[in-house]
């Protein structure tokens, strides 16, 4: 009989299953590529027809593997009965965090591309922050001096009508604050 | 007999739970006798392949619908045997009238009794 198990594990190897239950699943499909390859024999196959054919059981093993570590994955997620909420929700968390990281991991490109975007984005906001806090005039800014002349900016929806800011002498209508 | 497969997997995938759980009623089996009643009880229609059976039967298993205990024999490969447990007779038994009424209702339809 063929030893099977060198196959199998290289078709479970991406799904990442905790490795006793890897052994156990890997323990059943080399018991069932068995019965396959005797059924085989038996009906005439000679042993490398018999052994390619039983191999072909495991034709689908991208799909195997993705419904295996959904299954284990969702298995680990849930913590037992009566476990605190807090509990529930950090071991959730990691559990989440350890799933992000294996798969950029084994995207590279995704990750890539999904570092490049977030940098671009913090720059953009960075850059954007600095211009307006660079032409802003310098008495507008909270706490800038108020001199004669200047507009108070008052916020009519606010409990009390209170000066939030002062800008130049121009004509201004506070109402969308609240 | 034509073999079930392409646009055909979503009915197979609908039908699974009755299946596996339909075999493992009357008493306990490993997952290749089950995979191999499937294929001969329905003469060659409906096939199921290792890499696709498992995976029902360990999240049958997780539902607890099923449990699956191994079995050892001299000088053999223990073997895990699946048995039905009480809530799989209940899944059983609501399963069983869903389809009933759905081939029922098929059937009147698309006059399949009169063919």
């Amino acid at each position: 009989m063929p030893d099977w198990m060198t196959d199998i594990r290289a078709r479970l190897a991406a799904a990442r299953l905790d490795p006793a239950r890897e052994g156990e699943i890997a323990e059943e499909l080399a018991q069932h590529l068995d019965d396959r390859y005797a059924e085989l024999r038996r009906d005439g196959a000679t042993p490398d027809e018999a052994q390619a054919r039983a191999l072909d059981e495991l034709k689908d093993h991208a799909l195997m593997r993705e419904q295996l570590a959904a299954l284990e994955r969702r298995e680990h997620t849930l913590p037992p009965a009566g476990t605190p909420a807090r509990d529930r929700l950090f071991a959730g968390l990691w559990q989440d965090v350890r799933f992000a990281l294996r798969s950029l991991r084994l995207n590279p490109g995704f990750a890539a591309l999904a570092l490049t975007t977030l940098a671009l984005g913090i720059a953009a906001t960075t850059v954007i922050y600095a211009v307006v806090d660079t032409v802003r005039p310098a008495h507008g800014r909270t706490g800038g001096a108020r001199r004669h002349g200047d507009t108070p900016v008052v916020c009519r929806r606010r409990p009390r009508r209170e000066i939030v800011g002062v800008l130049p002498d121009v004509r201004i209508h506070c109402t969308g604050l609240t | 007999m034509r073999h079930i497969s392409g646009s055909d997997r979503e009915l197979k995938k609908g039908s699974a739970e009755l299946l596996i759980l339909s075999l493992v009623s009357a008493r306990a089996r490993h997952g290749y006798e089950i995979g191999k009643l499937i294929e001969t009880k329905s003469n060659g229609v409906v096939k199921f392949s290792a890499a696709a059976l498992y995976p029902l039967l360990y999240r049958l298993e997780k539902r607890g619908w099923i449990k699956g205990r191994w079995v050892e024999k001299e000088g053999q490969r223990r073997r895990r045997y699946y048995d039905i447990t009480a809530d799989g007779r209940r899944i059983l038994r609501e399963q069983r009238t869903a389809w009933q009424a759905f081939a029922a209702a098929i059937n009147r339809i698309a006059g399949l009794n009169e063919a």
